[in-house]
């Protein structure tokens, strides 16, 4: 089936239907990765469990570094996300966090252009 | 007010004429823009030309699908952040798509049906086509999936063992 010859929306209505897990086989060319990785998931329920990454790895391998830079264990690839959702997620943060968030060009481009809500100035 | 009555003919691609009720037009959200933009007289209940970008062989698909579904309730209803299942095609549809598994183009079919009801804003159609072939691809492995997709893999090694550690968590 030649499915690159169907525009972006229609494939990623097709993959709509697939488990989280055919979803991510999918990603069989870089197109198709780039289509999942601006899609969104429905997932009934998440179950995060919290604990400490310092039994397991050193700070080095957990991608940790000093000097105030917005850098944490928790990985994501949120590059991956189109820019309307990175904005829609950055704003449920604090302004100090989102300041401190522009770690790198995209990410500054993107705050630049976002709007802050403050109770009082 | 849809005039059940009303006929409307459709021109193919190809040049053919079909000449359909109004009754199944409505499930068509292009068909039906087409006639509203005509301004088109309720009562005189005209014979309106609507040219449609599908072949004549779809087109016919696309109608006998049509009539099956002709008193679904409109509007389609829409689902957005939901869970999204491919298997719970009605039986009619599922024997419907079948029997172009007996065709040595079925996925020559399969595409242009697909291509059709997004054209002609047809929801329930590509609904149902669209998990038609994701049941196609559904509990496949990569390289299953990528020899029923006709797709080479255009990822660097270093993107390909990237793509893999992702996956790990997700493979036997």
């Amino acid at each position: 089936f030649n499915i690159l010859g169907l525009p972006t929306e229609l494939i990623s209505h097709v993959f709509s239907f697939l488990s989280m897990e055919d979803r991510l086989r999918a990603r069989v060319n870089k197109r198709l990765d780039a289509i999942e990785l601006a899609s969104k998931y429905y997932v009934e329920c998440v179950l995060i469990e919290e604990m400490s990454l310092s039994k397991f790895a050193s700070p080095s391998d957990r991608n940790c570094v000093g000097g105030g830079v917005n850098r944490d264990y928790f990985q994501f690839n949120i590059l991956g996300l189109p820019t309307e959702l990175i904005s829609h997620s950055f704003s449920f943060m604090s302004m100090e966090d989102r300041l401190r968030a522009r770690v790198n060009k995209r990410l500054n481009d993107i705050e630049l252009k976002s709007k802050y809500h403050v109770e009082r100035v | 007010r849809i005039y059940p009555l009303m006929r409307v003919t459709l021109t193919t691609s190809d040049g053919a004429s079909v000449t359909v009720s109004r009754q199944l037009t409505k499930h068509s959200g292009f068909i039906e823009k087409a006639i509203t933009d005509m301004a088109v007289d309720d009562n005189a209940v005209p014979l309106s030309a609507v040219a449609v970008d599908v072949d004549d062989a779809t087109l016919k698909l696309v109608i006998e699908w049509l009539t099956e579904h002709r008193d679904d309730a409109l509007p389609y209803p829409e689902k957005t952040d939901e869970e999204r299942r491919a298997d719970d095609i009605p039986a009619w549809d599922q024997a419907f798509v079948q029997k172009w598994d007996t065709k040595e183009d079925q996925q020559q079919t399969l595409y242009a049906v697909i291509t059709a009801a997004d054209k002609l804003d047809i929801k329930g159609l590509l609904d149902m086509t669209c998990k038609t072939l994701a049941n196609k691809i559904n509990g496949k492995t990569v390289e299953e999936m990528r020899e029923i997709l006709q797709l080479e893999c255009d990822f660097t090694e270093e993107e390909l063992a990237e793509i893999r550690k992702e996956n790990a968590w997700c493979e036997n």
